[in-house]
């Protein structure tokens, strides 16, 4: 081989991997064209938090052909977001801290969202993925710290080569329009917000840590399930689970369970715990809270109880 | 045929964006404008043609909105100014302004950098009431990849206008204006 082949070789071998490892950069924000039902509003004042360090984050997720999409998803939705929650409140700030939302002069709310994504494509030739969901997670309190109501939503947006060749990121404003929806009308049912009741245990509104906020590619099949989260009522500290009552619950499919709005807290504690798994699933739910359940690759479930309004704990 | 080869190159190929991203206002400059009285948004022209186009290292970026990075100003003050709930086109104020000077130099291997400078006038009843030369700079991590400058180049500068309107927001006698 002569140096110039071998030169060429080196130079198409490395324009490949640069084109090959793309990861092509696209917007979530969705299209404004929808016109959405009117919604009573609440006669509260909110304030929500995004931090500075969550408008820069960047988060890469499966595209098609081998390919990846970047996207800034709490810069690209914090406008939406707010101008959902301007619809339910008649007066709504910014904050980058709780600290600094509970100084906010006649706030009554404070609501602190995380965001999480998902994207996927059916394609092996083109790169704008073909499905998307957007999850909106919300734990509201009040000034004092007071946990008033906690909800998440999910929004799936899927589209065709025919239909995303002119506007790449489709499948994204889809799933971001909505999971926007979504969170427009649980905020506007949610009665706990009307009435202003605090939960009786006490739970301060934290702002998720950025490392709890890695992005990982699930199969769309494994995203949230549709079903809303309920308005708490008062909660109760979980029940432990027998042995013999975690047996059955291991026993469970995870095909017939869904996720729930503390499924990647649960994720993230199995795997400080040693446990690698693919999800953590609803296995039981009552007015107190939910029982997670993660299949770790050892064989072994790991089981968690999410008191609402409260943090989970391992069983 | 061609076409469908082009868009099959777009779709397969690194995505080289040639034009201004979707401009998102700031909420935290939108809450800035609170004490405005409601506002309509006039003409912003560009002093030179040269500023037309922006060069990133061989590709050049040109306005997504209308024919030039007048109207892409023009159009981002307007989305803050309805965000706000101040945008009233039958107004009796009216801002407008002239693009002096944009530049995103994306040469260096390890930092972007952003520098704009636009004059904005504010006229009361046809009557002047502001004029001033706000600027605005910027700076970001970059990379000597091409397909990895290049679009953070981009997305750069709808954050660069952010700073831009912060800047012109925060100024005393633009807020004295406009009440």
């Amino acid at each position: 081989m002569t140096l110039f082949t071998r030169t060429k070789s080196l130079l198409i071998a490395g324009l490949g991997l640069l084109l090959g490892a793309c990861a092509h950069p696209i917007v979530l924000v969705p299209n404004d064209a929808t016109t959405l039902p009117a919604v009573s509003k609440i006669n509260k004042q909110i304030a929500y938090v995004i931090t500075p360090a969550q408008r820069t984050l960047e988060v890469t997720t499966p595209g098609g052909g081998g390919d990846k999409v970047r996207y800034f998803p709490y810069r690209d939705l914090e406008v939406p977001i707010y101008k959902a929650l301007s619809d339910v409140f008649p007066k709504v700030q910014v904050a980058a801290s709780v600290e600094e939302a509970n100084k906010l002069a006649g706030v009554d709310y404070v609501l602190v969202p995380t965001l999480q994504t998902t994207s996927s494509s059916n394609s092996a030739f083109t790169w704008p993925p073909t499905d998307f969901s957007v999850t909106i997670s919300s734990k509201v309190a009040d000034i004092r710290g007071q946990a008033v109501w906690e909800g998440s939503v999910t929004g799936n947006g899927h589209a065709e080569f025919s239909e995303f060749k002119r506007d790449f990121p489709l499948a994204a404003r889809r799933a971001s329009a909505d999971a926007l929806q979504k969170f427009r009308a649980q905020l506007a049912a949610a009665a706990a917000l009307r009435d202003g009741a605090a939960m009786p245990v006490a739970a301060a509104v934290q702002v998720s840590p950025l490392a709890a906020e890695t992005q990982q590619p699930v199969a769309p099949a494994a995203v949230a399930a549709q079903a809303p989260a309920a308005v708490l009522a008062k909660p109760v500290e979980a029940e432990a689970a027998s042995e013999p009552q975690l047996a059955n619950l291991a026993k469970l499919e995870e095909s017939k369970l869904r996720q729930g709005p503390a499924s990647y807290e649960v994720e993230q504690m199995a795997k400080a715990a040693g446990c690698e798994g693919s999800g953590a699933w609803v296995v039981s739910s009552d007015a107190s809270g939910e029982t997670y359940k993660v299949s770790c690759k050892t064989g072994k479930p790991y089981f968690a109880a999410c008191a609402k309004g409260s943090n989970c704990l391992a069983l | 045929m061609k076409r469908l080869f082009v868009l099959a190159a777009a779709l397969l190929l690194t995505a080289c964006a040639t034009q201004t991203p979707v401009y998102q206002p700031s909420i935290a400059n939108v809450q800035k404008l609170n004490a405005l009285q409601p506002l309509k948004v006039g003409e912003f022209r560009v002093a030179d043609p040269k500023l037309d186009s922006i060069g990133l290292r061989g590709s050049s970026m040109r306005s997504s909105v209308g024919s030039n990075y007048g109207d892409y100003i023009e159009q981002a003050l307007g989305q803050d100014l309805a965000l706000a709930k101040k945008l009233e086109p039958a107004a009796s104020t009216e801002i407008s302004g002239e693009l002096l000077a944009h530049d995103i130099d994306i040469s260096g291997f390890s930092t972007g950098n952003g520098k704009i400078k636009v004059q904005f006038v504010v006229k009361k009843n046809a009557q002047e009431a502001f004029r001033k030369q706000i600027s605005a700079e910027s700076q970001w991590e970059s990379s000597f990849v091409g397909a990895v400058a290049i679009p953070r180049g981009i997305e750069n500068y709808a954050l660069l206008l952010q700073r831009l309107f912060a800047n012109l927001y925060d100024d005393a006698d633009f807020i004295a204006a406009t009440k």
